[in-house]
């Protein structure tokens, strides 16, 4: 008979991953709408766009890192808090 | 039907020996017409005349054959012979086909022994049957021409009946005469008959026995016997002695005495004794034997030619493995071994002439014997301009215009053939000068029979035209003449193309030989020919309008060919030895300095950039140096290579777009050797997903004075330090009033990292400093300097 502890751990291990795997698919969807973001804004013209369309800019480009440091967090916050580590 | 008509003429040959007394110890010769009681019987005619017995047979076509007939019955008692008689009677056989098989026989009509066959015609000069009757009469010993003795057992021969010589016919196609003259009778008191070894016999080891037959005659007792061997020269090598004993045939044996391998000669002197006196006899003849090694065969030609490249060869059987040296005209060659065969090949020398002598020294164990001299004729050969003598046209020189292909006619103000028959190691000369213009010159050779090989260098020229040189190998010219066109390019049509030829290493090359070729109607003809001076310069008179092949050839050298238009100037051409033994440079690296361009490692994406492979020596000699350059995926952008010596600085504009990297493949090559490197930039592709486009953005974006943080000065150095000093006292801070620091060493290396992403962002103020190394970096260094300081201090500790 398995114990409560192992049946923990394989249902944060399976949890775990299934916020990543949905955080990725995610990630797919994000990336157009950045583009059409960062077009819009005319980002890449840096030198006729206003400082706040440029800080716009810097957080739209910090969007995809930091969705990725997200879902890094839960999964890996998922596992380490299951274990009591 | 073939019928078997005997043609014979029976004479009975009635041998009466009347007195023994007068056959006493000593050989003589009788009148066969005293000895030989002679009748006829028959169709057959018999003449006596000159001491000769002839029988004339009756010629009948496909069968012949005739007989001497003895009467065996009507013969002396032999038993009671105090000699031994010796027969030897010479005979011819003549008539009939001269081409076939013959034989001699003895018969007494019922068996017959066949005593001597020849695969050759018994004709002329004839030979001599050498019969010895022993005094049993059981055998009678013949020897044709002094050759092996055959033993014959007439014991099977009827008693009572005539027994006699036949001569036959072996295709019975023919009609013979047996001619019996000069029969000599010899007697003996001893008869000495040696029977092993063989004469001329090889003997490969010492275990073997010289032995003989000792035959007494009646009333002799045997006494002793003794084996004497002798050195070619005839000194005695050693002798060897035993005693006899009986009065009858015995058979005497000796250990075999020679320990030299060599030839030697060897025979056997037997005693007896009888009433006091007494009587020896040595064997007629002493045999011939080789010790230590058989010569199996030997190869050669008996007659060459100068120049010739001649093999002889000798197989050889030995006990060890000799050495075996070859003396050819009192010189000594050293031989290749193949197993048992042994072989050395001689250019035979362009001015020996008649007789020359060799033979094989073999030496086993220290011990030397030279084998038979043979001899080899050596012809001498002559190759010049035909005469009423030498008239076998070998070589036919005729001259055209190269332009417009007319023949003209031409001088030859020099020319010297070097000629030979075999390897060309061995070789002679001719020299021949005619300045008078002809249509053709014809050389010939002798002798008419054998191929020759020409170097030739033949300088000639025609009024109007510039002097030219042939110098092309002829190979294999036969007595089948060649017709050789030889170019002319008259002064108007040609320019001076001079060629300097060097090494690897820049040292002009003499002695390059050089040949110009063009395609004239459909033949490539060679147009210009000759060597490199000592400046390693040749020039040539060629004409420019015409696409030339231009061969460069030294020994030890690669071919270079080069396809060129003949221009009115000078042109290099390197040569890069390919030998082993040229000493090699094997530092490929000294004195050579290289820079690429850009520097940087990374480059942007889609932007243009100028890529600089710039090469320089000091020392060594470049025969090309380039570079090419190709996408990560290996598509090539574009190449640029040079040719000069010392370097070259190689530039090559490309843009950054479509790929990862870009990879430049520089490379310089130095005597034949190509020292390849590569080179690669990583191309930054910024995705617009990623901190690098976040960082690379903020970065950008305080270039272009973000809220205004460059200031008014423009360079924002205020401004960037004030927000680097609050980054850097916010989070130490409010990491040490949360967590605390306990520890020099983490507070530091928290300082480094922050100051580290401080400055890849662009943050750190970069105030004009007098060093080359900008402020954030420089002030990364530091505070990662003190860092490591600090953990070593406290490791230390």
């Amino acid at each position: 008979m398995k114990s409560k502890e192992g049946q923990t751990l394989a249902l944060s291990l399976l949890t775990s991953l299934f916020v990543l795997i949905a955080g990725v698919i995610m990630l797919n969807f994000l990336l157009p709408e950045i583009d059409i973001f960062r077009t819009s804004l005319s980002c890449s013209d840096v030198s006729s766009i206003s400082n706040g369309t440029k800080v716009l800019c810097l957080i739209s480009d910090a969007t995809i890192p930091y969705w990725i440091v997200l879902v890094f967090s839960l999964v890996v916050g998922g596992i380490t808090s299951r274990l009591r580590i | 039907m073939k019928k078997m008509f005997i043609i014979a003429v029976c004479i009975t040959l009635f041998i009466s020996f009347t007195s023994a007394s007068i056959l006493d110890n000593f050989d003589t010769t009788l009148d066969t017409t005293n000895l030989w009681g002679v009748s006829t019987s028959g169709i057959h005619t018999l003449s006596t005349s000159g001491g000769q017995l002839t029988i004339f047979p009756t010629p009948i076509a496909g069968q012949g054959y005739i007989n001497i007939t003895a009467n065996k019955t009507l013969a002396p008692n032999f038993n009671s012979f105090s000699e031994i008689h010796t027969l030897i009677d010479s005979f011819l056989v003549s008539g009939g086909d001269l081409t076939g098989t013959y034989y001699l026989y003895l018969t007494d009509n019922t068996n017959k022994i066949i005593i001597y066959q020849s695969s050759t015609p018994l004709s002329s000069p004839g030979k001599n049957i050498t019969e010895k009757i022993y005094p049993n009469l059981n055998k009678v010993n013949y020897s044709i021409n002094g050759g092996s003795e055959t033993e014959v057992d007439i014991s099977s021969l009827s008693d009572g009946s005539s027994w006699y010589y036949g001569v036959g016919d072996i295709e019975s196609d023919a009609n013979v005469q047996l001619i019996l003259n000069n029969i000599t009778y010899t007697s003996k008191k001893i008869l000495t008959l040696l029977d092993n070894p063989d004469d001329i016999y090889y003997q490969l080891n010492d275990g073997f026995l010289f032995n003989a037959s000792i035959t007494p005659a009646s009333g002799i007792t045997l006494s002793n016997a003794t084996l004497n061997i002798y050195n070619l020269n005839g000194s005695l090598y050693s002798t060897n002695f035993t005693t006899l004993s009986g009065t009858s045939e015995t058979y005497v044996n000796f250990n075999n005495t020679i320990h030299h391998i060599g030839s030697y000669l060897w025979n056997i002197n037997a005693c007896g004794t009888s009433g006091g006196t007494t009587y020896c006899n040595t064997a007629d003849a002493s045999r011939t034997i080789i010790f230590g090694y058989k010569i199996n065969s030997q190869t050669y030609n008996s007659s060459t030619y100068q120049t010739s490249f001649e093999t002889f060869t000798l197989n050889l059987s030995s006990l060890i493995t000799p050495t075996i040296l070859l003396n050819y005209d009192g010189v000594q060659y050293q031989t290749t071994r193949n197993a048992d065969t042994y072989s050395r090949s001689l250019d035979i020398n362009s001015s020996a002439t008649g007789s020359k002598n060799f033979f094989w020294e073999i030496t086993i164990n220290d011990s030397s014997s030279n084998t038979t001299a043979l001899s080899q004729t050596i012809n001498p050969i002559n190759f010049v301009l035909c005469n009423s003598t030498i008239n076998t046209s070998y070589l036919n020189l005729t001259f055209q215009d190269e332009i417009n292909l007319t023949s003209i006619n031409a001088s030859i103000p020099s020319a010297i053939f070097t000629y030979w028959i075999g390897s060309g190691n061995s070789n002679k000369t001719y020299n021949y000068i005619n300045n008078v213009e002809n249509s053709t010159f014809q050389f010939c050779f002798t002798p008419n029979n054998r191929s020759i090989n020409i170097n030739p260098y033949i300088q000639y020229t025609s009024l109007g035209y510039q002097q030219r040189i042939f110098t092309t190998k002829l190979s294999q010219l036969s007595s089948s003449i060649y017709n050789k066109v030889l170019y002319l390019l008259s002064n108007a049509d040609g320019v001076f193309q001079t060629y300097i030829v060097y090494s690897g290493s820049g040292t002009a090359l003499s002695g390059v030989e050089v040949n110009a070729t063009r395609v004239i109607g459909s033949n490539n003809v060679v147009v210009g020919s000759g060597t490199t001076d000592d400046f390693g310069s040749i020039t040539m008179w060629l004409s420019p309008n015409f696409l030339h092949t231009v061969t460069f050839f030294k020994e030890g050298y690669p071919i270079k060919i080069k396809d060129t238009f003949p221009t009115q100037g000078t042109t290099n051409v390197f040569l890069i030895s390919n030998e082993s033994n040229v000493e090699p440079t094997t530092d490929y690296t000294q004195g050579v300095f290289i820079n690429i361009l850009p520097t940087s490692a990374y480059l942007d994406n889609g932007t243009s950039y100028n890529f600089v492979y710039n090469i320089s020596t000091n020392y060594q000699v470049f025969q090309e140096v380039g570079f090419n350059l190709t996408y990560s995926n290996g598509s090539l952008i574009g190449s640029n290579s040079s040719t000069k010596g010392v370097g070259d600085y190689l530039t090559l504009d490309a843009n950054t777009s479509n790929s990862s990297r870009i990879y430049m493949n520089y490379y310089y090559t130095i005597n034949g050797t190509t020292i390849t490197h590569q080179r690669y930039w990583i191309i930054n592709i910024i995705t617009g997903y990623g901190l690098t486009h976040f960082f690379s953005s903020l970065s950008n974006d305080i270039n272009f004075n973000l809220y205004g943080i460059l200031g008014s000065d423009g360079t924002g150095n205020f401004s960037k330090a004030f927000i680097s000093m609050m980054i850097l006292i916010l989070i130490t801070g409010i990491l040490g009033y949360k967590y605390g620091f306990n520890s020099e060493p983490l507070v530091m290396g928290v300082l480094f990292g922050l100051v580290l992403f401080l400055n890849s962002v662009n943050l750190l103020p970069s105030p004009d400093l007098p060093m080359k190394v900008s402020f954030g970096d420089f002030l990364a260094y530091i505070i990662g300097l003190i860092a490591l300081a600090s953990i070593i201090r406290e490791e230390i500790r």
